[in-house]
């Protein structure tokens, strides 16, 4: 009986046709990879202005609550666009991402990204009277950088495993 | 032979410092370009929020430009001649200059509202097109 492997599932939703497509094609494909980058960039700066003000390096002239609560919109925006061109990127090659451990431990890294912010939202993120220098306030951001920079290297790992 | 190709892990940690420093510096111009836009999150003044991101942005930067010199010391034929990669170099310049001679002096200044948006919109369109230099030399 044959099982279907990981590879296999991904060689069929990489044979889907918008998939096929953006793999075949020399210039979307760069330019999805490129805006999933230019998004990390300059959606990157609202996570690094929450933690910074969280972790009390920056902003103290507003209260933390606020400075989380005005840059909410900007986040969710970078975060769809992000998804939406790393679903195309990793779906246009899925055959060969489902199977790299650099990608396996992206996507876990993606997964805790989310448990983060469920975990903090009652005391941190959803937090109307957010105590400044709260411990917890400094944990969720010192947590935040470490998943985001294990995300970002992660992401440029996928290139080197052959 | 280079360090970066006889240790491919290396090569892929500079470039990964690369990543992390633009993402830093263009983000923490992009700060300040919302708080331009009309978009802010701080009840500091622009100037104010300039001034905190200003020691950021220059340690992305110093960031991503030594780790792109060291990526470009394994092949620098190539790259110098690229006309892509041309074409980054000067814009990196040009976003250096816009930054320092019109970004900088207008978020710290009064501008219009008019004014504000189109510095930002410039700066932001400046600082990405970098990213896109970077990955279309790598597939052209």
């Amino acid at each position: 009986m044959h099982h279907l492997s990981l590879a296999d599932i991904g060689q069929m939703l990489q044979d889907l046709g918008p998939f096929t497509a953006i793999r075949e094609s020399r210039y979307v494909y760069p330019f999805v990879l490129a805006t999933h980058l230019a998004c990390l960039a300059v959606f990157g700066g609202a996570i690094l202005a929450t933690n910074l003000r969280l972790l009390g390096w920056a902003f103290i002239d507003t209260p933390a609550a606020l400075v989380i609560t005005r840059l909410r919109a900007w986040k969710y925006v970078g975060f769809i666009i992000m998804i939406t061109c790393g679903l195309l990127i990793a779906g246009s090659k899925a055959s060969e991402y489902f199977v790299n451990p650099y990608f396996q431990i992206k996507m876990l890294l993606l997964g805790l990204v989310g448990i983060h912010a469920l975990v903090f939202r009652g005391s941190v993120y959803r937090n109307p009277t957010l105590v400044d220098g709260s411990t917890d306030g400094k944990t969720a951001a010192t947590l935040s950088f470490v998943l985001w920079m294990g995300l970002l290297s992660m992401g440029r790992w996928i290139a080197y495993f052959d | 032979m280079h360090p970066l190709i006889r240790h491919e892990w290396l090569y892929g940690l500079t470039e990964c410092l690369h990543v992390l420093g633009f993402a830093i510096a263009i983000g923490s111009v992009a700060v300040v370009d919302l708080h331009l836009l009309g978009w802010g999150f701080s009840h500091g003044t622009t100037a104010g929020v300039a001034r905190q991101t200003g020691p950021w942005t220059t340690l992305g930067i110093t960031l991503a430009v030594l780790s792109g010199l060291v990526i470009l010391s394994t092949d620098p034929g190539r790259y110098l001649s690229h006309p892509v990669m041309q074409a980054k170099f000067m814009t990196l310049g040009g976003a250096i200059i816009y930054n320092a001679s019109v970004h900088g002096p207008i978020a710290r200044g009064t501008p219009s509202r008019g004014l504000a948006m189109a510095v930002a919109c410039v700066s932001l369109l400046l600082w990405t097109s970098l990213v896109f230099d970077g990955i279309f030399y790598a597939f052209t």
